[in-house]
């Protein structure tokens, strides 16, 4: 393969990080980059959506109201109710916020013409993680008590004294680093590695599409790889958008619980 | 969590601590293998040694599986 | 090409946890399927075959980067 590559001419330049450092469109201007106009497209695109599907809100829904509210009660009911429990509400316009707002953003990595998942850009999921950890711990302090909330968090109860030097370090590295960490990496590495992967089938289906008589007859395959690719990347993206909203819920959950 | 402890109630509970004891699991062996780990490598550096990091990181493991077994194992 | 043989070989020893834990929540949806009220006695059970078996995985991913 290496040799009938080479002997085309010129190497096959392969997709890595560089293809997501984008610069700035407008010299100067640092923000003026492809995923911040993407986030403002998104912020803009979610609250047109769902303030045109509510505005004629009718008892009998037209097909858009039934969509918004389709989303609206997946998140209330699925994510709040199921596993916040009694004093879910408060937390329900947070929830809704978040996820649909990872769902158009990791949506952008498929639209055609877009086709930049915003949240392969590192920085955009750790905001909303601190946001999400500032939440939770919030939460969990005004329920009850700083000392309280620390102490359920660092102490396991039912241990030997001398253990705890063992596990507090653990507890306490879980909660507050972790966490959020986690939380957000996942969103990243998934959207990231995603759009790589889209982006070596239809590069490489390209580059032999150009190539000699015997690569153009096997690009197909790799177009058609691709497309399938895009499906499976459509379900990625809605998991992850899922996942985030979910685990932002068992954290607030846990915050809320008396005792384990 | 809530007081009252009938049929249904009780097995949303317990689908619920399914949901999320997979990724505490998680979290808790990755901290407890960086936290100690990071303890053991910072011992090797200082006293110019190689075996911490080995130690720490068993140490770490056995913690946060002690730890699991506390919080999810034992019922 | 560049790249660790390290990360090779972690990719190598994520194998075996991966189908361990595939198996071990295999037989724990089985087992639920077949009588739901033995959840509570093989949750417990379930999540500590997943640690012990997740542990082996992070411990591959730690010494891939220490090693």
């Amino acid at each position: 393969m290496g040799k009938i590559l080479a002997a085309t001419g010129e190497g096959f330049n392969p997709p890595g990080a560089k293809d997501f450092d984008l610069p700035p469109f407008i010299d100067g201007v640092a923000f003026a980059t492809k995923p911040i106009l993407l986030l403002f497209l998104s912020v803009a695109l979610i609250s047109f959506f769902f303030i045109v599907s509510s505005r004629k809100a009718a008892v009998v829904p037209s097909k858009l109201q039934f969509a918004g509210e389709g989303v609206y009660s997946f998140v209330r009911e699925g994510l709040g109710r199921e596993i916040i429990g009694h004093d879910f509400l408060k937390f329900v316009p947070y929830l809704f916020t978040l996820f649909t707002f990872i769902l158009v953003n990791n949506f952008f990595g498929i639209i055609p013409l877009i086709q930049f998942p915003t949240m392969s850009r590192v920085s955009f999921p750790y905001v909303l993680a601190v946001i999400t950890f500032l939440v939770f711990h919030y939460v969990g302090v005004k329920k009850q008590g700083v000392i309280k909330y620390i102490k359920e968090i660092a102490f396991m109860p039912g241990v030997p004294k001398p253990v705890y030097i063992l596990l507090t370090p653990i507890e306490i590295a879980t909660f507050f680093i972790v966490r959020p960490l986690t939380l957000s990496l996942r969103l990243f590495a998934n959207m990231f590695a995603g759009h790589l992967l889209l982006l070596v089938f239809f590069l490489g289906g390209e580059h032999l599409l150009m190539g000699a008589i015997g690569l153009k007859i096997v690009s197909p395959f790799a177009f058609i790889i691709g497309i399938a690719l895009t499906f499976f990347e459509f379900m990625i993206q809605i998991l992850q958008a899922y996942i985030f909203t979910l685990l932002t819920a068992l954290y607030i959950a846990g915050a809320l619980a008396d005792e384990h | 969590m809530s007081s009252n402890s009938q049929g249904p109630d009780k097995d949303r509970e317990s689908k619920r601590a399914e949901e999320g004891a997979l990724w505490s699991i998680f979290a808790y062996l990755l901290s407890g293998l960086i936290v100690w780990g990071g303890i053991g490598y910072g011992l090797d550096q200082w006293l110019d040694k190689n075996f911490f990091t080995l130690i720490g990181l068993l140490l770490g493991m056995g913690a946060a599986l002690y730890l699991v077994w506390l919080r999810f194992g034992r019922k | 090409m560049d790249g660790s043989l390290n990360l090779v070989g972690y990719g190598l020893s994520a194998i075996g946890p991966a189908i361990a834990t595939g198996m071990i929540f295999a037989a724990y949806i089985s087992g639920v399927a077949r009588q739901p009220e033995a959840r509570s006695v093989l949750q417990p059970i379930a999540f500590l075959g997943f640690a012990l078996a997740e542990a082996l995985a992070l411990f591959g991913l730690v010494l891939a980067f220490v090693l």
